[in-house]
């Protein structure tokens, strides 16, 4: 499995990329939405982006919906990982396409809990 | 106030021992503050608590600091697997053999602060579409504290983060303060109430019963006893769902295991007659 | 201001910074407490903070975390898994501290009754300049002995 860990903060790309190899991902890292979806254009693919939400250049949401408008990276699972926490922020993410939401801060079980509702643990971490 | 090595390492090997969870030096801190309830009822300090364990080598006490070092907040969803066979295999089986007037009844045992009873109205909610019956989902626990904060549907941030669906927080959550408040309608399909598993149990009978990660921590003979009681409080081919870890087989034979893809659930053979 | 937007509690503050410290530092543990008593200004402090803008109308809040460089020090190991003994480069220290406060901000910001805009965070060695800002609430936190400071301002 392949993850792409979108974030300004290197702090925060360690801690999700940190909990993504050990559940047996390999991660690419990027700091903002432009430089992804770069990564994703130069033909890398990936079955989990994790996504902030304030960035510089491209901000997360912006990388959602311009990631859901190309038909070649539907298979990509977007699941925002971001400090934006009222109702009418996760409603506004799930309507340009993100599948799922995790909320900052967050422990390491609440991802791995994410990544099982969404099918997405590699299948030797699935009990 | 601060633990002593000799202390940490006598706490670290006993939770090793009877849980394989490790807990490397560094993690001092964690042991302070869970045992912090344990040796605060005592009235003394944790490295006196220690101490005294490590004198009185008491089971009950080690069991209790086990289940301190051990135990971690509740997912929503737990699994994932139950509550997809639970609307892909359980529902439609039931409601085929019932009348359409007749509620869905759904025991909910050992619930602690909420999450599955809720988890389960919000799984019966998207998968019943059109007319549907009523909705009775009664959840149960020994302890009134977890109780009370399951009946007020009051969430923290980190506790709504384990394992909710984004969609449901949404559907079902509103924010109230740093807390997020479960739907009144989501309330209402849920009763709680106090209830010892090793007691009578409550007013049934069930078409479906969720009692996961709980016949683990007994032995062969209680776990014989607690699952002749849910049969009594079952209708005739409802259905049980275990933990993973967990079976009826060798156990209590009126049960019979249905493979349903890579989960197992039970099926009452026996049970009460409506 | 417009009234009743910026009723945040103190002790949803503490919430907030709990759950942060719980999550992201003390491996789901709360070991974060209020400090009571007197609380010294650090002797070499390190200041961070997120602005929170209310839709284009220049009013907003900003919530500023302060502590002294060697406890910012101290969560930069932790938050990046170093070396209790490792230099903290100045990089990973603007980095890691800043995100606590972008996290600890979010989540204030949430709270608010109107929607507002998160900044990115800020690091420096001194509390910015707040001469239009009106202090509105603080709260001294206690991690692990060190001290640590939440306060939320206003701006109208």
């Amino acid at each position: 499995m392949k993850a792409l860990v979108i974030d300004d903060s290197r702090t925060m790309r360690r801690i999700v990329t940190t909990v993504l190899k050990d559940l047996g991902y390999e991660t690419t890292e990027a700091g903002d939405g432009q430089a992804a979806l770069d990564v994703l254009e130069a033909g890398d693919t990936f079955d989990l982006a994790c996504i902030d939400w304030n960035m510089p250049v491209m901000d997360g949401l912006t990388f959602v919906t311009k990631v859901r408008e190309n038909r070649d990276w539907r298979s990509l699972t977007l699941m925002m990982v971001t400090t934006e926490s009222e109702h009418g922020q996760i409603v506004r993410a799930l309507a340009a396409g993100a599948h799922e939401y995790l909320i900052k801060p967050f422990t390491p079980d609440a991802l791995r809990d994410k990544l099982e509702l969404l099918g997405l643990l590699p299948v030797e971490e699935t009990v | 106030m601060s633990l002593t090595a000799e202390s940490f390492t006598f706490v670290a090997d006993l939770v090793r021992k009877k849980s394989a969870i490790h807990l490397p030096p560094g993690k001092e801190y964690l042991v302070e503050s869970r045992l912090m309830p344990l040796a605060r009822r005592a009235g003394i300090s944790v490295d006196d608590y220690v101490r005294r364990q490590r004198t009185t080598a008491s089971l009950t006490e080690a069991e209790l600091i086990v289940e301190a070092l051990t135990t971690n907040e509740t997912s929503w969803f737990r699994d994932a697997l139950p509550f997809l066979t639970l609307a892909g295999h359980v529902l439609p089986e039931v409601l085929a053999n019932k009348p359409p007037t007749a509620p869905l009844k759904i025991w909910s045992a050992a619930c602690s602060t909420g999450q599955e009873p809720y988890s389960i109205a919000m799984t019966l909610l998207d998968a019943l579409a059109g007319p549907t019956p009523r909705i009775e989902i009664t959840a149960t626990d020994l302890s009134g504290e977890v109780l009370a904060k399951a009946e007020r549907g009051a969430y923290t941030q980190l506790e709504v983060n384990r394992g909710l669906p984004a969609k449901y927080l949404v559907k079902h959550f509103t924010k109230a303060g740093t807390e997020w408040q479960v739907s009144k309608e989501l309330r209402s399909l849920v009763r709680f109430s106090k209830h010892n598993l090793l007691g009578a149990p409550p007013v049934g009978p069930f078409d479906i019963v969720f009692l996961r990660n709980v016949l683990i921590y007994f032995d062969v003979e209680v776990k014989r006893d607690i699952l002749r009681r849910l049969r009594t409080a079952m209708r005739p081919g409802g259905f049980l769902v275990l933990g993973a870890a967990e079976t009826t087989v060798g156990i209590d034979d009126a049960w019979q295991r249905v493979q349903v893809g890579r989960s197992s659930i039970y099926q009452n053979t026996t049970g009460s007659r409506t | 201001m417009i009234a009743g937007t910026l009723t945040v509690g103190r002790e949803q503050i503490l919430a907030i910074s709990q759950d942060v410290f719980a999550a992201m530092i003390d491996d789901g543990e709360t070991i974060v407490f209020e400090r009571f008593g007197d609380v010294n200004e650090p002797a070499d402090p390190i200041v961070a903070w997120v602005d929170m803008t209310i839709g284009g109308l220049g009013i907003g809040a900003r919530a500023v975390v302060r502590t002294e460089r060697t406890v910012a020090d101290a969560l930069t190991r932790a938050l990046l898994v170093m070396d209790a003994d490792e230099v903290v480069g100045p990089e990973d220290l603007v980095d890691a501290f800043g995100e606590i406060a972008n996290v600890v901000g979010g989540n204030v910001k949430s709270l608010l009754a109107a929607h507002a805009v998160l900044s990115l965070p800020t690091v420096a060695g001194e509390a910015p300049t707040m001469a239009e800002h009106q202090f509105l609430q603080q709260i001294p936190l206690d991690w692990r002995g060190h001290t640590l400071v939440v306060s939320l301002w206003s701006l109208s």
